[in-house]
Protein backbone atom coordinates (compact mmCIF):
# COMPACT_ATOMS: atom_id res chain seq x y z
CA UNK A 1 0.00 0.00 0.00
CA UNK A 2 1.36 3.40 -0.72
CA UNK A 3 2.14 6.21 2.29
CA UNK A 4 -0.49 8.66 2.39
CA UNK A 5 0.73 11.42 4.36
CA UNK A 6 -3.01 12.94 4.82
CA UNK A 7 -4.04 10.03 6.48
CA UNK A 8 -1.66 11.14 9.65
CA UNK A 9 -3.83 13.87 10.03
CA UNK A 10 -7.26 12.22 9.21
CA UNK A 11 -6.15 10.01 12.28
CA UNK A 12 -5.07 11.96 14.75
CA UNK A 13 -9.02 13.00 16.02
CA UNK A 14 -9.69 9.14 16.31
CA UNK A 15 -6.43 8.62 18.50
CA UNK A 16 -7.07 11.91 20.23
CA UNK A 17 -10.88 10.08 21.35
CA UNK A 18 -8.40 8.25 24.15
CA UNK A 19 -5.76 11.12 25.06
CA UNK A 20 -7.77 11.10 28.51
CA UNK A 21 -6.87 8.05 29.23
CA UNK A 22 -3.61 8.35 28.80
CA UNK A 23 -3.39 11.67 30.01
CA UNK A 24 -5.09 10.27 33.51
CA UNK A 25 -3.14 7.56 33.85
CA UNK A 26 -0.39 10.04 33.75
CA UNK A 27 -1.57 12.49 36.36
CA UNK A 28 -2.82 9.85 38.57
CA UNK A 29 0.50 7.98 38.94
CA UNK A 30 2.31 11.19 38.98
CA UNK A 31 -0.31 12.21 42.74
CA UNK A 32 0.65 8.43 43.55
CA UNK A 33 3.80 8.37 43.36
CA UNK A 34 4.78 11.48 44.45
CA UNK A 35 3.20 10.43 48.14
CA UNK A 36 5.06 7.26 47.80
CA UNK A 37 8.08 8.48 46.71
CA UNK A 38 7.77 11.17 49.69
CA UNK A 39 6.72 7.75 52.22
CA UNK A 40 10.10 6.08 51.09
CA UNK A 41 12.19 9.38 51.54
CA UNK A 42 10.89 10.08 54.54
CA UNK A 43 12.57 6.54 55.55
CA UNK A 44 15.29 7.31 53.82
CA UNK A 45 16.06 10.32 55.48
CA UNK A 46 14.81 8.78 59.35
CA UNK A 47 16.56 7.67 61.90
CA UNK A 48 15.66 3.79 61.80
CA UNK A 49 17.48 2.20 60.24
CA UNK A 50 15.89 -0.82 59.11
CA UNK A 51 13.33 1.65 57.17
CA UNK A 52 16.19 2.99 55.46
CA UNK A 53 17.33 -0.38 54.54
CA UNK A 54 14.00 -1.12 53.38
CA UNK A 55 13.20 1.98 51.25
CA UNK A 56 16.85 1.37 50.00
CA UNK A 57 16.24 -2.18 48.95
CA UNK A 58 13.08 -1.27 47.31
CA UNK A 59 14.49 1.41 45.47
CA UNK A 60 17.27 -0.62 43.99
CA UNK A 61 15.23 -3.61 43.31
CA UNK A 62 12.35 -1.56 41.43
CA UNK A 63 15.44 0.58 39.46
CA UNK A 64 16.59 -3.28 38.12
CA UNK A 65 13.09 -3.87 36.91
CA UNK A 66 12.08 -3.42 33.41
CA UNK A 67 8.92 -1.51 33.39
CA UNK A 68 7.00 -3.96 30.65
CA UNK A 69 7.87 -6.86 33.15
CA UNK A 70 6.99 -4.74 35.89
CA UNK A 71 3.71 -4.47 34.60
CA UNK A 72 3.13 -8.37 33.70
CA UNK A 73 3.72 -8.89 36.75
CA UNK A 74 1.01 -6.93 38.71
CA UNK A 75 -0.98 -7.73 36.21
CA UNK A 76 -1.08 -11.45 36.77
CA UNK A 77 0.48 -12.08 39.83
CA UNK A 78 -1.61 -9.45 42.02
CA UNK A 79 -4.62 -11.52 41.47
CA UNK A 80 -2.81 -14.39 42.76
CA UNK A 81 -1.07 -13.19 45.77
CA UNK A 82 -4.58 -11.59 46.66
CA UNK A 83 -6.95 -14.54 46.38
CA UNK A 84 -5.65 -16.02 50.07
CA UNK A 85 -6.89 -12.79 51.52
CA UNK A 86 -10.35 -13.27 49.91
CA UNK A 87 -9.84 -10.22 47.79
CA UNK A 88 -11.05 -11.23 44.14
CA UNK A 89 -8.71 -8.61 41.63
CA UNK A 90 -10.02 -10.68 38.53
CA UNK A 91 -12.38 -7.80 37.95
CA UNK A 92 -10.11 -4.63 39.01
CA UNK A 93 -10.16 -2.53 35.61
CA UNK A 94 -6.66 -2.23 33.56
CA UNK A 95 -6.07 1.30 34.17
CA UNK A 96 -5.64 0.25 38.10
CA UNK A 97 -3.19 -2.33 37.21
CA UNK A 98 -1.54 0.08 35.47
CA UNK A 99 -1.45 2.99 37.75
CA UNK A 100 -0.75 0.18 40.61
CA UNK A 101 2.19 -1.21 38.43
CA UNK A 102 3.62 2.55 37.46
CA UNK A 103 3.24 3.97 40.93
CA UNK A 104 5.27 1.09 42.39
CA UNK A 105 7.85 2.26 39.74
CA UNK A 106 7.77 5.93 39.43
CA UNK A 107 7.35 6.12 43.65
CA UNK A 108 10.91 4.79 43.52
CA UNK A 109 12.01 7.19 41.08
CA UNK A 110 10.49 10.16 43.00
CA UNK A 111 11.59 8.94 46.38
CA UNK A 112 15.34 9.54 45.23
CA UNK A 113 14.39 13.07 43.45
CA UNK A 114 12.89 13.84 46.97
CA UNK A 115 15.71 13.28 48.92
CA UNK A 116 18.27 14.40 46.78
CA UNK A 117 16.30 17.68 46.54
CA UNK A 118 16.00 18.04 50.44
CA UNK A 119 20.00 16.98 51.15
CA UNK A 120 20.27 19.74 48.83
CA UNK A 121 19.35 22.34 50.90
CA UNK A 122 21.44 23.88 53.26
CA UNK A 123 20.05 22.68 56.56
CA UNK A 124 21.59 25.97 58.52
CA UNK A 125 17.86 27.74 57.02
CA UNK A 126 16.15 24.86 59.29
CA UNK A 127 18.19 26.40 62.52
CA UNK A 128 17.38 29.64 61.47
CA UNK A 129 13.92 28.96 60.95
CA UNK A 130 14.42 27.63 64.27
CA UNK A 131 15.32 30.36 66.09
CA UNK A 132 12.86 32.78 65.30
CA UNK A 133 10.10 30.44 66.16
CA UNK A 134 9.20 28.38 63.34
CA UNK A 135 8.22 24.85 64.03
CA UNK A 136 9.20 22.25 61.75
CA UNK A 137 6.08 21.83 59.66
CA UNK A 138 6.55 26.12 59.09
CA UNK A 139 9.72 25.34 57.86
CA UNK A 140 8.85 22.69 55.60
CA UNK A 141 6.15 24.13 54.28
CA UNK A 142 7.15 28.07 53.52
CA UNK A 143 10.92 27.54 53.36
CA UNK A 144 12.08 24.51 52.04
CA UNK A 145 9.20 23.24 49.95
CA UNK A 146 9.26 25.84 47.70
CA UNK A 147 12.97 25.84 47.13
CA UNK A 148 12.41 22.39 46.89
CA UNK A 149 9.79 22.21 44.01
CA UNK A 150 12.83 24.71 42.34
CA UNK A 151 15.34 22.38 42.88
CA UNK A 152 13.47 19.76 41.81
CA UNK A 153 11.94 20.71 38.87
CA UNK A 154 14.09 20.09 36.27
CA UNK A 155 14.28 16.38 37.42
CA UNK A 156 10.68 16.24 38.25
CA UNK A 157 10.05 17.37 34.50
CA UNK A 158 12.49 14.16 33.16
CA UNK A 159 10.44 11.97 35.23
CA UNK A 160 7.35 13.05 34.05
CA UNK A 161 7.83 12.82 30.39
CA UNK A 162 9.50 9.41 30.56
CA UNK A 163 6.41 8.30 32.79
CA UNK A 164 4.08 9.47 29.98
CA UNK A 165 6.08 7.34 27.43
CA UNK A 166 6.81 4.45 29.28
CA UNK A 167 2.80 4.20 30.08
CA UNK A 168 2.43 3.86 26.62
CA UNK A 169 3.24 0.05 27.54
CA UNK A 170 0.13 -0.32 29.29
CA UNK A 171 -1.81 -1.28 25.79
CA UNK A 172 0.24 -4.43 26.36
CA UNK A 173 -2.35 -5.26 28.94
CA UNK A 174 -5.17 -4.80 27.00
CA UNK A 175 -5.70 -0.76 28.76
CA UNK A 176 -6.85 1.21 25.43
CA UNK A 177 -5.07 4.74 25.99
CA UNK A 178 -3.34 6.57 22.95
CA UNK A 179 -1.42 3.70 22.05
CA UNK A 180 -4.20 0.93 22.64
CA UNK A 181 -6.20 3.34 20.17
CA UNK A 182 -3.59 2.95 17.56
CA UNK A 183 -3.12 -0.53 17.78
CA UNK A 184 -7.00 -0.78 17.32
CA UNK A 185 -7.19 1.17 14.84
CA UNK A 186 -4.72 -0.60 12.80
CA UNK A 187 -5.98 -4.01 13.45
CA UNK A 188 -9.66 -2.65 12.45
CA UNK A 189 -7.95 -1.87 9.37
CA UNK A 190 -5.91 -5.53 8.70
CA UNK A 191 -2.69 -4.20 9.88
CA UNK A 192 -3.32 -0.67 6.70
CA UNK A 193 -1.73 2.19 7.30
CA UNK A 194 0.16 1.18 10.52
CA UNK A 195 3.46 3.48 9.59
CA UNK A 196 0.86 6.65 8.82
CA UNK A 197 -0.96 6.03 12.54
CA UNK A 198 2.21 5.80 14.42
CA UNK A 199 3.66 9.13 12.64
CA UNK A 200 0.45 10.36 14.14
CA UNK A 201 0.94 8.67 17.47
CA UNK A 202 4.60 10.20 17.41
CA UNK A 203 3.13 13.79 17.04
CA UNK A 204 0.94 13.63 19.57
CA UNK A 205 3.11 12.41 21.96
CA UNK A 206 5.55 15.42 20.78
CA UNK A 207 3.34 17.59 21.84
CA UNK A 208 2.25 16.37 24.80
CA UNK A 209 6.37 16.16 25.89
CA UNK A 210 6.83 19.94 24.48
CA UNK A 211 3.72 21.01 26.65
CA UNK A 212 5.52 19.38 30.05
CA UNK A 213 8.47 21.30 28.92
CA UNK A 214 7.14 24.27 28.69
CA UNK A 215 4.84 23.85 31.94
CA UNK A 216 8.13 22.97 33.73
CA UNK A 217 9.61 26.05 32.47
CA UNK A 218 6.43 28.26 33.85
CA UNK A 219 7.09 26.40 37.17
CA UNK A 220 10.28 26.97 37.74
CA UNK A 221 10.07 30.82 37.16
CA UNK A 222 7.39 30.70 39.41
CA UNK A 223 9.24 29.09 42.10
CA UNK A 224 12.77 30.37 40.98
CA UNK A 225 11.96 33.93 42.73
CA UNK A 226 15.09 35.38 43.66
CA UNK A 227 17.29 32.93 41.84
CA UNK A 228 15.68 34.69 38.05
CA UNK A 229 16.20 37.75 39.10
CA UNK A 230 19.83 37.72 39.79
CA UNK A 231 20.60 39.79 36.62
CA UNK A 232 18.97 42.71 38.20
CA UNK A 233 20.85 45.28 38.56
CA UNK A 234 23.94 44.17 41.78
CA UNK A 235 23.82 46.00 44.32
CA UNK A 236 26.67 48.87 45.25
CA UNK B 1 19.31 39.20 83.53
CA UNK B 2 19.53 35.30 82.44
CA UNK B 3 21.91 33.02 83.89
CA UNK B 4 23.56 29.45 82.52
CA UNK B 5 24.58 27.20 85.27
CA UNK B 6 25.95 23.89 85.07
CA UNK B 7 25.97 23.17 81.33
CA UNK B 8 27.28 20.28 80.02
CA UNK B 9 27.75 18.86 76.54
CA UNK B 10 28.81 15.63 75.02
CA UNK B 11 29.43 14.61 70.94
CA UNK B 12 29.33 10.94 71.49
CA UNK B 13 32.57 10.75 74.55
CA UNK B 14 33.80 13.68 73.51
CA UNK B 15 32.77 16.57 76.17
CA UNK B 16 32.69 19.69 74.88
CA UNK B 17 31.22 21.88 77.53
CA UNK B 18 32.16 20.88 80.89
CA UNK B 19 29.59 22.34 83.84
CA UNK B 20 29.49 25.69 82.46
CA UNK B 21 28.07 28.63 84.11
CA UNK B 22 27.78 32.14 82.83
CA UNK B 23 25.51 35.24 83.56
CA UNK B 24 24.54 37.72 80.97
CA UNK B 25 23.76 40.93 82.42
CA UNK B 26 21.41 43.65 80.74
CA UNK B 27 22.97 45.49 78.13
CA UNK B 28 26.49 43.92 77.97
CA UNK B 29 28.45 43.08 75.15
CA UNK B 30 30.18 39.75 76.24
CA UNK B 31 32.54 38.52 73.69
CA UNK B 32 33.60 35.10 74.06
CA UNK B 33 36.99 34.25 72.89
CA UNK B 34 39.05 30.99 72.74
CA UNK B 35 40.99 28.75 70.77
CA UNK B 36 39.16 26.81 67.86
CA UNK B 37 37.41 23.57 68.59
CA UNK B 38 37.05 25.07 72.70
CA UNK B 39 33.02 24.69 72.55
CA UNK B 40 32.11 28.54 71.59
CA UNK B 41 29.74 27.30 69.14
CA UNK B 42 28.44 24.61 70.78
CA UNK B 43 27.81 26.81 73.87
CA UNK B 44 26.22 29.27 71.84
CA UNK B 45 23.86 26.98 70.31
CA UNK B 46 23.39 25.05 73.32
CA UNK B 47 21.83 28.29 74.92
CA UNK B 48 19.47 28.76 72.13
CA UNK B 49 18.28 24.63 71.91
CA UNK B 50 19.81 24.03 68.74
CA UNK B 51 21.68 21.78 70.25
CA UNK B 52 20.63 19.74 73.40
CA UNK B 53 22.98 19.77 76.29
CA UNK B 54 22.97 16.96 78.79
CA UNK B 55 22.30 19.00 81.95
CA UNK B 56 22.46 22.71 83.45
CA UNK B 57 19.73 25.27 83.79
CA UNK B 58 18.80 28.63 82.09
CA UNK B 59 16.82 31.10 84.47
CA UNK B 60 15.60 34.64 83.97
CA UNK B 61 15.80 37.30 86.39
CA UNK B 62 11.94 38.12 85.99
CA UNK B 63 11.73 34.30 87.02
CA UNK B 64 11.45 30.81 85.58
CA UNK B 65 13.85 28.63 84.81
CA UNK B 66 14.32 25.83 82.40
CA UNK B 67 16.50 22.78 82.08
CA UNK B 68 18.63 22.47 79.02
CA UNK B 69 18.03 18.27 78.55
CA UNK B 70 14.48 17.77 79.66
CA UNK B 71 12.64 20.99 78.69
CA UNK B 72 9.43 20.46 76.34
CA UNK B 73 8.74 22.23 72.98
CA UNK B 74 6.04 25.20 74.47
CA UNK B 75 9.25 25.76 77.04
CA UNK B 76 11.76 26.34 74.58
CA UNK B 77 9.92 28.12 72.15
CA UNK B 78 9.59 30.62 75.29
CA UNK B 79 12.90 30.24 75.60
CA UNK B 80 13.56 31.04 72.34
CA UNK B 81 11.81 34.11 71.85
CA UNK B 82 14.37 35.67 74.27
CA UNK B 83 17.29 35.12 71.98
CA UNK B 84 17.89 36.22 68.50
CA UNK B 85 21.03 34.33 66.97
CA UNK B 86 23.06 35.36 64.01
CA UNK B 87 25.09 32.63 61.90
CA UNK B 88 28.53 32.42 60.93
CA UNK B 89 27.17 32.23 57.40
CA UNK B 90 24.00 34.38 57.56
CA UNK B 91 21.50 30.86 56.83
CA UNK B 92 19.01 33.77 55.24
CA UNK B 93 15.60 31.74 53.49
CA UNK B 94 17.48 32.15 50.19
CA UNK B 95 13.09 32.18 48.30
CA UNK B 96 12.78 35.26 50.55
CA UNK B 97 13.17 38.76 50.08
CA UNK B 98 15.29 40.67 52.62
CA UNK B 99 12.39 41.91 54.55
CA UNK B 100 10.37 38.70 54.63
CA UNK B 101 13.14 37.34 56.24
CA UNK B 102 13.08 39.34 58.93
CA UNK B 103 8.89 39.23 58.81
CA UNK B 104 8.62 35.32 58.03
CA UNK B 105 9.32 34.64 61.94
CA UNK B 106 7.27 37.50 62.87
CA UNK B 107 4.19 36.65 61.09
CA UNK B 108 4.36 32.69 61.36
CA UNK B 109 5.58 32.69 64.24
CA UNK B 110 4.73 35.44 66.87
CA UNK B 111 1.63 35.51 64.64
CA UNK B 112 1.68 39.73 64.75
CA UNK B 113 0.01 40.95 62.02
CA UNK B 114 0.92 41.84 58.52
CA UNK B 115 0.99 45.55 58.10
CA UNK B 116 2.76 45.68 61.61
CA UNK B 117 5.77 42.78 60.81
CA UNK B 118 6.38 44.90 58.21
CA UNK B 119 6.65 47.89 59.81
CA UNK B 120 8.84 46.17 62.41
CA UNK B 121 10.97 44.47 59.39
CA UNK B 122 11.17 48.16 58.03
CA UNK B 123 12.81 49.22 61.03
CA UNK B 124 15.33 46.63 61.85
CA UNK B 125 16.62 46.84 58.31
CA UNK B 126 16.93 50.83 58.52
CA UNK B 127 18.71 49.67 62.08
CA UNK B 128 21.35 47.28 59.87
CA UNK B 129 21.41 50.47 56.90
CA UNK B 130 19.56 48.24 54.68
CA UNK B 131 16.38 50.26 54.17
CA UNK B 132 17.03 50.24 50.29
CA UNK B 133 17.31 47.22 49.91
CA UNK B 134 14.29 45.15 51.40
CA UNK B 135 13.07 43.75 48.17
CA UNK B 136 16.02 42.17 47.12
CA UNK B 137 16.70 38.16 47.74
CA UNK B 138 19.82 37.24 49.49
CA UNK B 139 21.33 36.38 46.74
CA UNK B 140 21.11 39.70 45.20
CA UNK B 141 22.96 41.15 48.38
CA UNK B 142 27.20 41.15 49.36
CA UNK B 143 28.04 38.98 51.80
CA UNK B 144 28.12 41.86 54.33
CA UNK B 145 24.62 42.91 53.31
CA UNK B 146 23.68 38.94 53.49
CA UNK B 147 24.96 38.99 57.33
CA UNK B 148 23.52 42.44 57.90
CA UNK B 149 20.10 41.28 57.05
CA UNK B 150 21.05 38.33 59.10
CA UNK B 151 20.94 40.78 62.42
CA UNK B 152 17.90 42.20 61.62
CA UNK B 153 16.07 39.00 61.14
CA UNK B 154 17.74 38.61 64.97
CA UNK B 155 17.07 41.85 66.14
CA UNK B 156 13.62 42.32 64.66
CA UNK B 157 11.67 41.12 67.66
CA UNK B 158 13.53 42.63 70.19
CA UNK B 159 14.76 39.31 72.15
CA UNK B 160 17.03 39.71 75.63
CA UNK B 161 20.06 38.66 74.35
CA UNK B 162 21.38 38.84 70.39
CA UNK B 163 23.81 35.64 70.32
CA UNK B 164 26.40 36.09 67.58
CA UNK B 165 28.78 33.31 66.18
CA UNK B 166 31.46 34.71 64.53
CA UNK B 167 29.19 36.67 62.55
CA UNK B 168 32.37 38.70 60.31
CA UNK B 169 34.89 35.45 59.62
CA UNK B 170 33.08 34.37 56.54
CA UNK B 171 33.18 37.32 55.11
CA UNK B 172 36.03 38.82 52.67
CA UNK B 173 38.38 41.06 55.09
CA UNK B 174 36.95 44.24 53.20
CA UNK B 175 33.29 43.40 54.46
CA UNK B 176 33.96 43.01 57.84
CA UNK B 177 33.91 46.31 58.47
CA UNK B 178 29.97 47.43 57.74
CA UNK B 179 28.75 44.38 60.43
CA UNK B 180 31.05 45.11 62.90
CA UNK B 181 29.94 48.79 62.51
CA UNK B 182 26.09 47.69 62.75
CA UNK B 183 26.99 46.02 66.11
CA UNK B 184 28.48 48.39 67.45
CA UNK B 185 25.73 50.92 66.98
CA UNK B 186 23.47 48.18 68.52
CA UNK B 187 26.21 48.19 71.73
CA UNK B 188 25.44 52.11 71.85
CA UNK B 189 22.03 51.45 72.22
CA UNK B 190 22.06 49.23 74.59
CA UNK B 191 21.26 45.57 73.24
CA UNK B 192 22.85 42.93 75.41
CA UNK B 193 25.13 40.53 73.12
CA UNK B 194 27.08 37.46 73.69
CA UNK B 195 29.17 37.24 70.51
CA UNK B 196 32.23 35.21 69.40
CA UNK B 197 34.31 36.54 67.39
CA UNK B 198 38.07 37.03 66.32
CA UNK B 199 37.73 40.66 65.77
CA UNK B 200 40.13 42.05 68.33
CA UNK B 201 39.66 45.86 67.37
CA UNK B 202 35.13 44.57 68.46
CA UNK B 203 36.53 43.10 71.70
CA UNK B 204 38.88 45.77 73.01
CA UNK B 205 36.83 48.34 71.95
CA UNK B 206 32.95 47.68 72.39
CA UNK B 207 33.26 44.57 74.34
CA UNK B 208 32.45 45.61 78.18
CA UNK B 209 33.33 42.20 79.22
CA UNK B 210 35.70 39.47 77.57
CA UNK B 211 34.78 35.62 78.03
CA UNK B 212 37.69 33.60 77.67
CA UNK B 213 37.54 29.67 77.44
CA UNK B 214 39.49 26.34 76.55
CA UNK B 215 38.52 22.87 76.69
CA UNK B 216 34.61 23.64 77.60
CA UNK B 217 35.38 25.88 80.62
CA UNK B 218 35.52 29.33 81.15
CA UNK B 219 38.88 30.14 82.07
CA UNK B 220 38.99 33.67 82.54
CA UNK B 221 36.07 36.17 82.75
CA UNK B 222 36.92 40.07 83.02
CA UNK B 223 36.93 43.83 81.70
CA UNK B 224 38.73 43.84 77.83
CA UNK B 225 41.09 46.35 79.52
CA UNK B 226 42.08 43.94 82.48
CA UNK B 227 42.09 41.02 80.11
CA UNK B 228 44.42 42.72 77.27
CA UNK B 229 46.60 44.41 79.30
CA UNK B 230 47.69 41.23 81.15
CA UNK B 231 45.72 37.75 81.14
CA UNK B 232 46.07 35.94 84.25
CA UNK B 233 45.96 32.96 82.21
CA UNK B 234 49.02 31.26 80.17
CA UNK B 235 46.30 29.91 77.77
CA UNK B 236 45.13 32.98 77.05
CA UNK B 237 48.27 34.72 76.73
CA UNK B 238 49.10 32.32 74.23
CA UNK B 239 45.75 32.78 72.27
CA UNK B 240 46.34 36.38 71.96
CA UNK B 241 49.82 35.87 70.81
CA UNK B 242 48.94 34.48 67.83
CA UNK B 243 46.21 36.72 67.37
CA UNK B 244 48.04 40.23 68.06
CA UNK B 245 51.30 39.76 66.60
CA UNK B 246 52.63 42.42 68.19
CA UNK B 247 50.70 41.32 71.27
CA UNK B 248 54.08 41.36 73.57
CA UNK B 249 55.26 44.88 72.77
CA UNK B 250 52.47 46.98 73.72
CA UNK B 251 51.29 45.44 76.76
CA UNK B 252 54.54 46.35 78.74
N1 LIG C 1 27.67 18.10 65.61
C1 LIG C 1 28.82 17.69 66.17
N2 LIG C 1 29.09 16.36 66.26
C2 LIG C 1 30.24 15.95 66.84
N3 LIG C 1 31.18 16.76 67.34
C3 LIG C 1 30.99 18.08 67.29
C4 LIG C 1 29.80 18.61 66.70
N4 LIG C 1 29.84 19.96 66.78
C5 LIG C 1 31.01 20.24 67.38
N5 LIG C 1 31.69 19.12 67.71
C6 LIG C 1 32.97 19.06 68.40
O1 LIG C 1 32.88 19.88 69.53
C7 LIG C 1 34.07 20.59 69.75
C8 LIG C 1 33.78 22.07 69.87
O2 LIG C 1 33.28 22.56 68.66
P1 LIG C 1 32.82 24.05 68.48
O3 LIG C 1 32.32 24.20 67.11
O4 LIG C 1 31.89 24.41 69.59
O5 LIG C 1 34.16 24.85 68.66
P2 LIG C 1 34.44 26.38 68.46
O6 LIG C 1 35.01 26.86 69.74
O7 LIG C 1 33.22 27.08 67.96
O8 LIG C 1 35.57 26.39 67.37
P3 LIG C 1 35.83 27.42 66.17
O9 LIG C 1 36.55 28.59 66.76
O10 LIG C 1 36.72 26.65 65.25
O11 LIG C 1 34.52 27.77 65.57
C9 LIG C 1 35.00 20.25 68.61
O12 LIG C 1 35.90 19.29 69.07
C10 LIG C 1 34.10 19.64 67.59
O13 LIG C 1 34.76 18.64 66.88
MG1 LIG D 1 32.69 28.04 66.12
Amino acid sequence: MEFTPLYILQVIPELLRRLGVTLWLAAATMLFSTLFGALLAWAKLGKSRVLRALANAYTAVLRCTPTLILLFLCYYGLPKAFAPLGVDLNRMSRFCYSLIAFTLLNGALMSEVIRSTYESIDRGQFEAAATVGMTPFQTLRRIILPQGVYIALPNLGTTMITLLKEASLAFTIGLVDLMGQAKLIISLRYGARALETYLALTLIYWALTFLIARLVSRLERAFGAGRFERAREAAP
Amino acid sequence: MLRISHLSKSFGSNQVIKDLSIDIRQGDVTVLLGPSGCGKTTLLRCIDFLERAESGTLSFADGGAVEFATAAKKEIARCRRRFGFVFQNHNLFSNKTALENVTEGLIVARRIPKPEAVAIGREALARVGLANREDYYPNQLSGGQQQRVGIARAIAAKPDVILLDEPTSALDPELTGEVLDVMKALAEDGVTMLAVTHEMTFAQDVAKRIVFMDGGVIIEDSTPRAFFAKPREERARQFLKRLLPNYGEYTI
